[in-house]
């Protein structure tokens, strides 16, 4: 988990003075503007025809009466409230026009109304409110094109990713428990959630050697989040990170599965083949079984005892070795060399899956939890 | 464009009201004998206007640089009511929005490409330039060519599956038939036997920017006038035609060398290992099934 904390602690009083030093520095500059207009409309009395209308004169009494109404008369004048008020509104289509094209590039999330937020930013230096994600708002938020603008506190009711771009700075990717909160800064833009949690995908070979029955491998994985080097030096993550989960979800099965199933034929011919040409021998030719023991570790594992433990040991460290489960209905010897077999082969998949994964997405893009390989 | 017309409608009727009384009182305080006053408040309401629009478009997107920012609000479209026009989106490879593709744009425009795509822009004098992830004010005259995915695709070449080569259905029109028989039959090839096989090729590839810049750049360059002329603009699908020529002759060294019974009894199998790359596109291909014609 990294989660940055916001070192301005709200409510402090550095905070407070700040705000309201920003409202008085904008009040003060309406008033400047608004006073500069009644200059104007006392020194030229601009629609002095239309005042006369609306005066309704008293005599003056005292010279600081005569001031008084001077000048709030020129303040109030009709040129200078319909000219301050069209400045106004001038700057408020201004804003109205920034919003829309705001929206055509990004969408606030809808727990962020754009004004509430600018005030917010431009004049209350506080902690912004936190935002509750769950998982059906997830859904909806990475199908949409919301994004959730900086400065901003989620509240994670399950533990998640998150991708945010930082403009100038490219992106980083978050991950968080339920119990942390993720705080993302002023400027920066959450873009994605992905679910980290582990997924189940099944896969199931039918082929001739098999006979009816079917061969079917389990494989529990996750998204691997990149380390944070990683992060900076390889761009690939992000791209997968930001197009949609479910597509990334099924790209990343769907190849895992026809890796597996070309894996596995070629296995259970070489099988075939091997039993085949074992028994139409009555001489065993050693070069041929030397041959074999080469290309089919696995199979030859089965029978071959300790000649290649130390290359197959080597090749499981790439991976966890997982929990492998095999049904296949032999008892004794001939089912413990049925587990080492598949055993076997599994590990001879994995790093296949490994390679070809990476050269698809340009990184390792799972982490493999566990596996098992075996009859249906 | 994302942005629909009824939340926006209401804000441009307010705003044309508000345009013809500024207009109205302004001409008012000229005719009235004060010219000089209407200029200046009207220069102060101009003023206003794209103050507020450069500090809100600064907050709000904070993606957008000053110089962009700036770029954007003077450009005469800004002041147009259909604003939509000047940006467009290329959100996942795909150009969203129902605007018309600005292939022939008289003014500057931006364009928005998210972290997981990349577009193509031609310009007469330049030529073709690759744009990725960001927000690009772009000059005029300049082409939209090509957007496509960075991420990871998977395409099916041939039938999807046996239902694909089945003869004309009861209810099924003719032209939809040979839709669906000349779309399954572009994977068909001869045997060393003579008989004609139709496989069902699964390929994931991905569009290599980094490694293969300039491949993908020679192609669409080649192809500019052609896409131009048609105004559209080169997507995935462009790429995968591209990806389906050279696989299907790749495919075919394959299958002219082997009989058809070689072939089946070998039937999943990767057509060659390790990956492969052409004009950017980096590739795995595997033969899933194979149906004799």
């Amino acid at each position: 988990m990294t989660a940055i904390n916001n070192p301005k602690k709200s409510g402090s009083w550095e905070n407070q003075i700040i705000t309201c030093l920003k409202i008085l520095l904008f009040a003060a500059s309406l008033f400047i503007l608004w006073s500069f207009l009644a200059l104007i409309s006392s020194k030229y009395h601009p629609f002095a025809g239309l005042e006369i209308l609306f005066a309704n004169e008293t005599p003056s009494q005292t010279l600081a009466d005569s001031l008084m109404s001077e000048i709030l008369g020129s303040y109030f004048s009709i040129f200078t409230l319909v000219s301050f008020s069209f400045i106004l509104t001038s700057g408020y289509f201004g804003y109205v026009r920034a919003k829309e094209i705001s929206a055509d590039l990004f969408t606030i999330f809808d727990q962020q109304k754009p004004i509430c937020f600018l005030l917010n930013r431009i004049f209350i230096n506080r902690k912004p409110k936190s935002i509750q994600i769950d998982s059906g708002r997830t859904r909806k938020f990475n199908h949409s094109r919301e994004s959730i603008l900086g400065p901003a506190v989620l509240e994670p009711e399950d533990p998640m990713a998150v991708l945010i771009s930082q403009p100038g700075h490219g992106y980083r990717v978050l991950s968080s428990t339920s119990e942390k909160l993720i705080t993302m800064t002023p400027d920066e833009r959450l873009i994605k959630i992905i679910d980290p949690g582990v997924k189940v995908f099944k896969v199931m070979l039918k082929d001739i050697t098999l006979g009816d029955k079917a061969l079917s491998m389990r494989m529990d994985y996750q998204i691997r989040i990149p380390r944070r080097d990683e992060q900076r030096s390889n761009p690939h993550w992000i791209r997968n990170f930001n197009a949609e989960s479910e597509k990334f979800q099924i790209l990343i099965e769907s190849l895992i599965g026809s890796q597996f199933s070309v894996f596995l034929k070629s296995r259970l011919d070489a099988q075939e083949k091997f039993k085949q040409e074992t028994a139409s021998e009555i001489v065993v030719d050693e070069k041929k079984i030397a041959h074999y023991k080469y290309t089919h570790i696995p199979f030859l594992k089965s029978r071959g005892k300790r000649s290649y433990s130390i290359l197959r040991n080597r090749k499981r460290l790439i991976f966890p070795r997982g929990s492998m489960i095999v049904s296949r209905p032999e008892e004794g010897s001939q089912q413990e060399n049925s587990n080492t077999m598949l055993d076997d082969w599994m590990a001879d998949f994995l790093p296949q899956l490994k390679i070809s994964l990476f050269q698809l997405f340009g990184y390792n893009p799972i982490e493999i939890i566990n596996y098992q390989l075996g009859d249906s | 464009m994302p942005s629909n017309q009824s939340h926006t409608s209401v804000p441009k009727r307010r705003k044309a009201v508000f345009q013809f009384v500024l207009l109205f009182f302004l001409f008012s305080l000229a005719l009235s004998g004060f010219p000089l006053i209407a200029l200046f408040v009207g220069f102060l309401s101009i003023s206003t206007f794209f103050l507020f629009s450069f500090f809100s478009l600064r907050s709000l997107t904070p993606e957008l640089t000053g110089k962009q920012v700036t770029s954007l609000i003077s450009d005469p479209s800004y002041w147009r009511n259909p604003v939509n026009k000047s940006i467009l989106n290329v959100l996942n490879g795909d150009v969203s929005g129902e605007s018309p593709l600005p292939t022939q744009q008289k003014s500057s425009w931006i364009l928005h490409v998210d972290p997981s795509s990349a577009a193509v822009i031609y310009r007469p004098s330049i030529g073709c330039e690759l744009l990725c992830s960001g927000i690009h004010a772009i000059k005029k005259d300049t082409t939209l060519c090509a957007a496509f995915p960075l991420f990871p695709q998977k395409v099916v070449f041939g039938p999807e599956s046996e239902t694909s080569l089945a003869p004309k259905k009861g209810g099924e029109g003719l032209a939809d038939y040979h839709a669906r028989i000349s779309k399954a039959g572009k994977t068909a090839k001869t045997t060393i036997d003579g008989i004609t096989i139709i496989s069902k090729l699964e390929v994931f590839y991905r569009i290599d920017i980094e490694k293969h810049r300039q491949e993908l750049l020679q192609l669409v360059t080649k192809h500019v006038n052609q896409i131009s002329a048609s105004g559209s603009i080169m997507t995935k699908k462009f790429f995968e035609d591209q990806l389906l020529k050279t696989i299907l002759e790749e495919w075919e060294n394959i299958a002219i060398k082997k009989t058809f019974s070689n072939i089946n009894s070998s039937v999943p199998f990767k057509l060659f290992q390790g990956e492969r790359s052409k004009y950017g596109l980096v590739y795995q291909a595997f033969v899933r099934e194979v149906y004799k014609e």
